[in-house]
């Protein structure tokens, strides 16, 4: 990061796949690392089925910035068949991560991803299906998220960090079993996520 | 001394409803809309598992709720109600007769366009039609604001000098929706002891005898509430309610203050937040998330030691104008962003108010312009403030003609 600006994340979901459960769930992590953090649904009516976003950004001083992201360092898609939107997100030398079974260099080409931009990706949905034995990835694409902030030299916040916050914020809405999947998804796909 | 206080990761809606939970209001009455909803949801959730003692009232709009707000506030209860855009245009009516009956109702408004066309995000068009209701107007900049503003809005009110309703003004989604990280009382005992642990209700001489001002059935005198009045009364019962607004702007800085030393966080003087205003050669007035836009960019700026500052309104009624007027006095540019309709007006409703003040000023502004940015959720992204910013440098530098408006980011 060579400016002083917060590090922002969109996501890239469809309504009911949890895009704005994942921006919270990096804020609440953030807050846990002791930074600063803002989460935000894309504007609007969210329509079951429907392409929706959300964002976060994340810095180490106060975010006095409202406004929607448009140039993110990360674009974490959710839901694959949208993976096609990630371009018009991704700023140049960012990162974007597809919930597919496709391997990152055939997405790349068949994307028209430019060369300076890196891609990930993470088979989110059969790892969901295989902890949650339900098909939504918005945790799984967590954990691949933050192995990617590794990758990209980010030391916002950790591992650790998120799966605090599955607990906290997960663990007031569902039951434990639910939670404890949910966790098993953030570090399986912590692991299983490849790049280029 | 600063209380010890608790981090959470709370959006605007959330921050309100857990300012409520702490001041503990006697009733809330509320109809759901959006961006205010995730208000009422929290809240009846608090209510619901018995977090709180308040009395919670379904209504089946938004006229009902202001209106279960008059006969609760009347009754001497601390009341508390929230809404946005046409829910707000609903209450409309019953907004004059709360500020009339001298009532201290807490509201929040999460600014939302106005219908038509259908629109669900921000602007302030909606609390801007209400501003000759004789409500005092507070509009903030993000959740922590929110809940600090909504907790000092009672006390405000509830002030015996003032007894007028607050409005709590807070953007729809930017920072209704948007969550940070921000700090609420761990105790929620410190925010009762600073409100009071209940709505001090006024006591008023009448015949003789000392009575309090509600409708206590205990009364010796009893009172009645909004009753009609010819031409013979009502012109003074307006110049005393005129009159009530002068005491609000030394209220709000006392209560700032006040709040200042319970919790760490300063607003200004509770009225006006300047930025860099008093070496500025540009300034750029604005009210609710915008200022933070405003001033992330202008930082870049004074780095580069472009002297641009930023005036945040933080009280819009009563209007600080004697303040602003000084403030402004002999700046190169000043541009005041208004985020309201101003169809067939000169400017929008933020710029009038400048204007007005600065026309008294004998040390005028060289430059004043206005831009409206933002109707119907158009974000002012960094990349637009700094076009804009950048047209004002050159206005400053004699390079462009000074204007009296323009719409930013708009498709002309």
């Amino acid at each position: 990061m060579q400016e002083d600006k917060p590090f922002e994340i969109v996501f890239l979901a469809r309504g009911g796949q949890g895009a704005w459960t994942s921006s919270i769930l990096i804020a609440q992590a953030a807050l846990r690392a002791g930074k600063y953090a803002q989460s935000f649904p894309e504007f609007g009516p969210e329509r079951s089925g429907a392409p929706v976003k959300a964002y976060a950004r994340i810095h180490d001083k106060p975010i006095e910035i409202h406004a929607g992201i448009t140039q993110a360092e990360i674009v974490a898609v959710v839901d694959g068949t949208l993976s096609h939107m990630a371009k018009d997100f991704i700023r140049d030398k960012g990162a974007i991560v597809i919930n597919t079974s496709e391997s990152p260099a055939e997405l790349k080409k068949k994307l028209g991803i430019p060369e300076s931009v890196k891609i990930y990706t993470v088979d989110g949905t059969r790892i969901a299906l295989e902890t949650l034995k339900r098909p939504i990835a918005n945790t799984a694409i967590l954990g691949s998220v933050i192995k990617v902030l590794e990758e990209l030299g980010v030391k916002y916040l950790s591992l650790n960090d998120l799966i605090y916050a599955v607990r906290e914020v997960l663990g007031g809405r569902y039951s434990e079993a639910i939670v404890k999947g949910n966790i098993d998804a953030v570090e399986r796909a912590y692991k299983e996520v490849r790049g280029e | 001394m600063v209380e010890e206080q608790v981090e959470m990761l709370l959006n605007g809606d959330f921050a309100v409803a857990w300012a409520w939970k702490h001041v503990e209001p006697d009733v809330v009455a509320a109809f759901p809309i959006t961006p205010q909803t995730l208000i009422v949801e929290k809240f009846a959730e608090f209510v619901a598992n018995g977090e709180v003692r308040t009395q919670f009232i379904n209504v089946e709009s938004e006229h009902s709720a202001i209106s279960a707000m008059v006969g609760a506030a009347a009754a001497g209860a601390r009341t508390a109600t929230a809404t946005a855009a046409n829910g707000l245009q609903l209450m409309h009516e019953i907004l004059y007769i709360v500020s009339s009956m001298r009532l201290p109702v807490m509201m929040a408004v999460a600014n939302r366009a106005v219908s038509g066309p259908i629109n669900i995000h921000c602007d302030h068009t909606d609390a801007m039609g209400q501003r000759d209701a004789g409500w005092i107007m507070l509009f903030t900049e993000d959740a922590q604001e929110a809940y600090d503003t909504t907790i000092q809005a009672f006390k405000i009110s509830e002030n015996p000098d003032v007894l007028l309703p607050t409005m709590v003004c807070l953007d729809g989604f930017l920072v209704s929706h948007t969550a940070m990280n921000l700090k609420v009382f761990g105790n929620p005992k410190i925010v009762k002891d600073f409100v009071g642990e209940v709505r001090p209700v006024a006591r008023i001489k009448l015949m003789g005898e000392e009575v309090e001002l509600s409708l206590n059935p205990r009364n010796k005198i009893p009172l009645t509430f909004g009753p009609f009045c010819y031409y013979d009364y009502y012109f003074e019962f307006k110049r005393q309610q005129i009159e009530a607004m002068k005491a609000v702007p030394e209220i709000v800085e006392r209560v700032n203050k006040e709040y200042y030393e319970l919790s760490g966080r300063l607003y200004g003087n509770g009225r006006l937040v300047p930025w860099n205003v008093d070496d500025a050669d540009i300034v750029a007035v604005v009210m609710g998330s915008a200022a933070g836009t405003l001033r992330w960019v202008a930082r870049k700026y004074r780095e580069r030691g472009t002297k641009i500052g930023i005036l945040k309104v933080r009280m819009f009624r009563p209007f600080p104008w004697e303040e602003v007027q000084k403030l402004l006095e002999n700046k190169e540019v000043v541009a005041v962003f208004d985020r309201a309709q101003d169809a067939g007006a000169m400017v929008g409703p933020l710029s009038l108010e400048v204007l007005s003040a600065l026309y008294y000023s004998k040390n005028r502004p060289k430059n004043t312009v206005t831009y409206i940015f933002g109707l119907g959720g158009r974000d002012l992204t960094p990349e637009l403030a700094e076009k804009t910013f950048e047209e004002l440098i050159r206005i400053k530098e004699g390079k462009e003609k000074p204007f009296i408006k323009k719409y930013i980011g708009v498709r002309e």
